[in-house]
């Protein structure tokens, strides 16, 4: 049995808008076919079986919001049949992920954050998901718990899944800023739930003044992400930001046990919020 | 007399100040080393009177293991029969930075009896991964009930509700 379409080895090209395209499938022969399919990428694989009547089969439902090699098995009768295809990915552009990440509540900061780690970037210009060092996925970098085939090749599954971890975050940092009924303003909310996103809380309370206001005591070297000094640290008060980088951007890339640097939320906030 | 958690650290910081790294001072005069082993914190305490104990305690998977702990705090003491105690370590960061400078915090208390420390209880207090956040004050302690009460915005028991709990240590020096 010969395959019709698509050719051996073709690539199919999912859109930057994220609709699973058709992928026609048609043999030479007659009568009910039998299409056994299997997608893999990695260690990620869906497998399912589709009966026809014909000899033409679409597998764009069975491999939606799935990408990398589509293998099919095709057996009409004591004819059978094998084909390999690829499935790739293009890149939405950043102002189309920012206008769902718009789409969603609770967003707020998290188009920020994405912007600042992966650019909006979800594939390689192979065609395939990036996939980091520590096997995060995507432009959301879905690491724990471990994403779904379709959050690894659907940009706008992998932002709910990214989305779903900031929501906590956001959560925390209402929780925190409404303790005890203290007034706070949607502008607050955002810094602290980027802040928290990579670690601890952006404002303390100003109890002479009645409200929010950002952690007085940590500096940030501006020049990086998130590096940044406890000032009640005896070794770091009383200098400046450019003293303390004088002395600790040496021991930037590996944090000795007795630094008196630190990785700082309110620093991550800052660089990315301004 | 109830003592608030702030003034119990303030006055805990006062005599730990001059204790090296590694190592934070007990009220009774004592002292606990603590060093990573593993994926577990080895606890030395060493008594007023020179006896040593030593334990080791577990953290969970979102500590790197071979991780020191950040800080050590010592919350109360029943001298010679408990010790109360939080250990926090960096958090391991998920994709995009998240909880790169985040904190991962846990309660101990630790018995002393039969010549041996053994850990009794322990509970996550503070999580970036997890989500769980002290109030502030987050400890009270209550000398003269033994009893140690926590206060979490977000607690264990609930995903991201407000929760307290009341420890009581018993005449065994565990908790009831």
């Amino acid at each position: 049995m010969n395959f019709n379409k698509p050719g051996s080895n073709s690539i199919v090209t999912v859109p930057a808008a994220g609709a699973w395209p058709s992928v026609a499938f048609e043999t030479d022969a007659s009568g009910p076919h039998s299409w056994n399919w299997t997608i893999q990428w990695g260690s990620f694989q869906k497998s399912g079986t589709a009966q026809t009547a014909g000899n033409t089969w679409d597998a764009q439902d069975a491999i939606a919001n799935c990408g990398g090699t589509l293998t099919v098995n095709v057996t009409a009768g004591k004819d059978s049949g094998s084909i390999k295809v690829k499935i790739q990915g293009a890149n939405p552009s950043a102002s189309d992920a920012q206008a769902y990440l718009a789409s969603k509540p609770g967003s707020d900061g998290f188009d920020k954050i994405i912007q600042h780690e992966s650019k909006f970037r979800h594939f390689t210009a192979q065609g395939e998901p990036v996939k980091s060092f520590d096997n995060g996925y995507g432009m959301c970098q879905l690491t724990t718990p471990i994403p779904a085939f379709e959050q690894v090749w659907n940009w706008q599954q992998n932002i709910e899944g990214g989305l779903a971890l900031f929501a906590t975050k956001r959560a925390a940092a209402i929780q925190y800023l409404s303790q005890n009924g203290r007034p706070y303003t949607e502008d607050q909310v955002r810094y602290e739930a980027v802040c928290r996103w990579n670690g601890g809380s952006y404002h303390v309370w100003d109890s002479k003044a009645n409200r929010w206001v950002r952690n007085p005591n940590i500096l940030c070297d501006s020049k990086t992400g998130n590096i940044g000094w406890d000032m009640t640290d005896s070794a770091n008060t009383g200098k400046s930001e450019a003293e303390l980088r004088q002395r600790d951007s040496g021991s930037y890339s590996k944090r000795p046990a007795n630094a008196h640097w630190k990785y700082f939320g309110v620093c991550y906030a800052d660089a990315i919020l301004g | 007399m109830r003592m608030p958690y702030w003034a119990s650290a303030l006055a805990l910081a006062a005599l730990c100040a001059a204790a090296p790294p590694g190592k934070v001072a007990l009220p009774s005069g004592g002292s606990v080393s603590y060093s990573s082993a593993g994926s577990q914190t080895r606890l030395e305490i060493r008594a007023k009177g020179g006896r040593k104990y030593e334990v080791r305690v577990e953290r969970d998977a979102t500590v790197a293991p071979d991780t020191s702990p950040d800080q050590v705090q010592v919350v109360a003491e029943i001298a010679g029969k408990t010790l109360i105690l939080t250990d926090g370590y960096p958090s391991i960061p998920l994709g995009m930075q998240y909880c790169q400078a985040g904190e991962e915090q846990f309660l101990r208390v630790i018995t002393l009896a039969g010549g041996r420390a053994s850990e009794t209880l322990h509970l996550k207090l503070a999580s970036c991964r997890d989500n769980l956040e002290l109030a502030d004050p987050g400890f009270e302690w209550n000398r003269e009930a033994d009893s140690l009460r926590i206060h979490w915005l977000a607690g264990p028991e609930k995903k991201g509700a407000s929760e307290e709990r009341t420890i009581h240590i018993g005449s065994s020096g565990k908790p009831d």
